[in-house]
């Protein structure tokens, strides 16, 4: 860059002015692919590296010489950047990959010319990084979003579920998106704890850590409407600041919880005054499962052991709020002796050491070969699909086992089952806070309230299950005729975003009367969205949509983004 | 507009809209011959999720053990005090706040049913609210709801065959055969987008109502039922959505959600479009915790359901002939108070039935009474079960909803009449 004379009108007074003479041509590194590469023929991606000392304008990825269409660039200042391939745009076979950086003065730089092989993927077990990828992302994260692919096909898979399953919560990045949740939800309510949660789950650059967390508060599910506000702020903050760790590390993180204190009553269960509520959930919902081989003898045994155990009321040393804390209450124990699934536990001997009984059950509760069984069922359901392949879950069980409950041991073992990267893997309908969170990632778009209204309407919000058990795993629970009616209308309402993804350009009312460019848009937009091919059905569907007669092309862009993601394949992951 | 509806009907799985299309393989077992109902009726099944205490709803004043176990909560014996048991039938008596429901009682177009269970209750809400719903004991996790198998085995006069008010489609309504869920008529509409709006349905028909040319997953089936479900019952709810409504005979119904759910429901009803099923859920029943007696949070929250009722019944007049309400729950609760003035998870527990073809019913409270002595109680804790609630639903599906196929509904079960109907 270099500066020339130049003149601008300020006010109407001409004034001199440098001027920006951009005559350096933009850096650009290709991350992927490598030389030697396999790219899927159903479709794959290219990331590049590029900056520019003024202003990027576009790429081309060349293959074999001729420029593929690659028509919606999404275009970032600089930084890494993936754009991906739609199938017709690879042939397979040996081929030879460049990328072209071009600025906006028209300087380019051309990548060396990358050798790949375009072939097709196993017929039962995905083999190729590209579609690999795109399960991992759809699956242990919340969707394709870029950054998520760009880690994951420039890091390696297994260094990318390493570190993301390792990470502790509290970088710069989440701390800022901390900040900004307080921000745009500055009060108490419900929906501002929603909202909070929620664009937290848009802008993390952690979704594998955070999709977990939202697992784990699921299955130690409380209803905010009994906790509290506060209460359950405090448990998703203890659960984020816990993340994927052993077993034990959670059940005590919910058992010393208030907000599950309150939910259950077990705040309430005292010496002579006794309830039994947590003490059976705490075994039927959290450890063993309904089929863990308790009786009712072991329920009231345990109730009787928790006594005194549980939330109190306390105001801040500074006067600060009232609200409850964790407490345990040894003069509230009922100290007897008490026999849990056949173990003998003394009487208690001190007021001091009253607690360690509870301790020592809830290790023995986390200890269980049935609580390895009930939670890889619960782990494989969600991460794969119900009903939970019985292989998965034995190798997930037996992990457990090995590992003292190593959840991210377990979801290691998962990831390299053939059952998870089954080519025809059973597509999982998404939850109403899956679904919009996961098409606004690939947007990147921040609509926190639109996911609260769809949350509340579809009667699923975050945190709103009454019932103990938490949302179910099951595909049927996702598919009712009044979800899908909101989904779309969820569609509808933040239409424009989606539509900022798309270049206006590629929907000018002339070029957009030829058939094959409309293929090549809606091929584009499965590619980027989805990292798959349309349906025919699907690709009918968008056609007869781009074909209207729409004057405006911008109102034409909004229509087929807003339809884009009301289409089937965008309601599964 | 015609072309889009033909495309529509031809397309996958909608048939079974109108109740006419089961895709085989359904059931393991035997298929049932899908059979037209028999009635025109409506079936108003009231979930009251939690585990409602029916002893404190339909209280056993005759009984003196039922005071010596409920030292704080129990409902005195009556006394027409506002604050005591309303008698139905010299043992039985209803809860203060539930009087709403004496005249009903009185002019014999309410039953209750005491004592209804099974014998292997778990004590879990998760469980037994199942156990209700899929109307199967045992393993029932890839079983359909009990309703959806009427919808599923029979055929009706309508489109719109059953509807979830309250916001999600719960288990007792899922399976094979379409239901909505929603929370009210009103809302229900498709979002306006630039372009035509007829083109956007067939657009969207088309990506979901399509036989697929590959082997259809699971998912994508669902999906495209549920599509097809919501694209044919919008169009037709939008056009009721339109009329506003009036309730009849001076009917004014509260401001509370369980009677903005009645308001719904007698609003399908009367707008005659064959709705046979409508579902209401309305939960907080679990009083661990400071239930109450004839005062207290128990008692508000059944003032707000008895009142809607009864509401209800005024608004639909005549028409309730034809109308059943009927209330389920997960389980009753401990016979004894606990330590926190509430009641734990029990066993046996009552249902209300008002409307339909109760009326002949010469007793208002039915079923055996097994007593409250320590002695008798289940576990010497629980309310025992003397009626299967099996017996209860087939009779509802029988003799009210007019199916043939008991069997298919509410199967592995011998079924016993309990003289509701």
């Amino acid at each position: 860059m270099t500066l020339a004379d130049g003149q601008a009108a300020i006010g109407g007074i001409s004034i001199d002015t440098p001027k920006f003479i951009d005559d350096t041509p933009p850096s650009l590194q290709v991350l992927y692919p490598r030389s030697g590469a396999k790219l899927s023929a159903n479709g794959d991606a290219v990331i590049v590296t590029a900056f520019d000392d003024l202003k990027l304008s576009h790429f081309e990825v060349q293959i074999d010489g001729a420029k593929t269409p690659n028509i919606f660039q999404s275009i970032r200042d600089s930084g890494s950047m993936i754009f991906h391939l739609p199938k017709n745009s690879l042939e397979k076979g040996n081929h030879k990959i460049q990328i072209t950086a071009i600025d906006t003065s028209g300087k380019q730089t051309k990548s060396p010319a990358i050798s790949v092989e375009i072939r097709d993927g196993d017929k039962t077990t995905l083999d190729l990084p590209y579609p690999r990828a795109v399960r991992l992302a759809n699956r242990l994260a919340f969707g394709q979003d870029s950054q998520t692919m760009i880690s994951i096909l420039t890091q390696g898979e297994e260094a990318w579920v390493a570190e993301e399953t390792t990470n502790s919560w509290g970088s710069t990045h989440d701390q800022l998106i901390e900040a900004y949740a307080r921000v745009l939800f500055p009060d108490s309510s419900e929906n501002s704890l929603r909202g909070r949660v929620i664009t937290h789950l848009l802008a993390t650059r952690n979704a594998v850590r955070s999709r977990f967390t939202m697992f784990a508060q699921n299955h130690f599910s409380t209803w905010m409407a009994k906790t509290g506000v506060g209460a359950k702020w405090r448990e998703n903050q203890e659960f984020r600041d816990v993340g994927m760790t052993r077993f034990h590390d959670l059940l005590l993180t919910s058992a010393t919880s208030p907000a599950m204190m309150v939910y259950l009553d077990q705040q309430n269960s005292l010496a002579l005054q006794l309830n039994e509520n947590y003490a059976r959930e705490v075994m039927e919902l959290h450890t063993v499962g309904v089929r863990g081989g308790y009786q009712q003898s072991d329920v009231t045994s345990l109730a009787q052991l928790l006594t005194g155990w549980g939330a109190q009321r306390e105001a801040t040393m500074d006067g600060g709020a009232v609200d409850y804390n964790y407490r345990f209450s040894p003069y509230l124990n009922e100290g007897t002796s008490q026999t849990i699934f056949g173990l003998k536990i003394p009487a208690s001997s001190s007021p001091d050491t009253a607690d360690d009984r509870i301790a020592q059950i809830i290790e023995m509760l986390a200890c269980r070969p049935q609580t390895a069984r009930f939670m890889a069922g619960k782990m494989a359901a969600h991460y794969i699909g119900v009903p939970a392949n019985p292989e998965v879950v034995d190798a997930m069980t037996r992990e457990y086992l090995r590992t003292n409950g190593d959840l991210r041991r377990m979801v290691a073992v998962l990831v390299k089952s053939p059952h998870f990267m089954a080519v025809n893997l059973a597509p999982k309908v998404m939850t109403p806070i899956e679904f919009g969170v996961s098409v606004q990632r690939e947007s990147r778009s921040i609509h926190p309230w639109s996911v609260i209204g769809l949350g509340n309407r579809s009667g699923r919000n975050l945190f709103d299950r009454s019932s103990p058990d938490g949302y179910p795993e099951t595909n049927e629970e996702y598919a009712d005729s009044n979800y899908q009616l909101q989904k779309w209308s969820f569609c509808k309402e933040i239409e424009q975003s989606f539509a900022n993804a798309l270049p206006q350009a590629q929907f000018d009312k002339e070029k957009i009367k030829d058939a094959s460019h409309r293929d090549a848009v809606i091929d584009q937009a499965y590619a980027t969205h989805r990292g798959s091919a349309p349906s025919s059905a699907s690709r009918e569907a968008l056609h007869s949509i781009l074909s209207q007669e729409i004057a405006d092309s911008n109102h034409r862009r909004i229509l087929f983004a807003t339809f884009l993601h009301m289409m089937p394949e965008f309601q599964t992951r | 507009m015609e072309t889009t509806r033909r495309q529509f009907l031809r397309a996958t799985g909608t048939a079974a809209i109108f109740g006419s299309f089961v895709p085989g393989n359904l059931f393991a077992g035997s298929q049932p011959i899908v059979k037209p109902v028999t009635k025109g009726r409506t079936l108003v099944a009231v979930f009251l999720r939690g585990g409602i205490d029916g002893l404190n709803l339909v209280v056993p004043h005759g009984d003196p053990d039922y005071y010596k176990h409920r030292k704080n909560i129990a409902i005195p014996k009556p006394a027409r005090d506002g604050k005591s048991a309303l008698d139905i039938d010299g043992f039985f008596g209803l809860h203060p706040l539930a009087g709403s429901l004496e005249p009903l009682f009185k002019d014999r177009s309410a039953v209750a049913l005491q004592a209804v269970g099974y014998e292997k209750n778990t004590r879990s809400h998760f469980e037994e609210q199942d156990r209700w719903e899929a109307g199967v004991i045992g393993n029932s996790l890839s079983s359909d709801g009990w309703l959806n198998r009427h919808l599923a085995s029979s055929t009706g006069h309508g489109s719109i065959r059953a509807v979830s008010i309250g916001g999600s489609l719960p288990r007792i309504l899922r399976g094979r055969a379409p239901a909505y869920a929603i929370r009210g008529i009103a809302d229900l509409s498709m979002p306006r987008m630039y372009g035509d709006a007829e083109v956007a349905r067939a657009a969207l028909e088309t990506a979901y109502c399509t036989k697929p040319e590959a082997k259809c997953d699971a998912s994508n089936e669902l999906l495209s039922k549920t599509a097809a479900a919501t694209l044919e019952g919008t169009r037709q709810l939008e056009a009721i959505a339109k009329i506003e409504y009036k309730p009849a005979n001076g009917a004014k119904y509260g401001s509370t959600g369980i009677a903005r759910q009645f308001l719904e429901a007698a609003r399908l009803i009367k707008s005659g479009i064959g709705t046979e099923l409508i579902e209401l859920d309305y939960g907080g029943w679990d009083t661990h915790n400071a239930q109450g007696g004839a005062q207290g949070g128990y008692a508000n929250r059944l003032k707000d359901l008895t009142d809607a009722i009864a509401t209800f019944t005024k608004d639909l007049g005549h028409q309730m002939n034809d109308v059943l309400v009927l209330t389920l729950s997960d389980f009753g609760r401990t016979v004894t108070e606990n330590g926190t003035g509430g009641t734990d998870h029990g066993w046996a527990n009552c249902m209300i039935a008002i409307g339909g073809g109760v009326t002949k019913n010469a007793k208002p409270v039915l079923g055996e009474w097994p007593g409250l002595a320590s002695e008798n109680l289940y576990q010497k804790r629980d309310l025992k079960h003397t009626t299967d609630f099996r017996d209860v639903l087939g009779e509802v599906v029988s003799s009210h909803l007019g199916n043939e196929n008991i069997a298919h509904v509410i199967p592995d079960h011998k079924h016993k009449a309990v003289g509701l109907l």
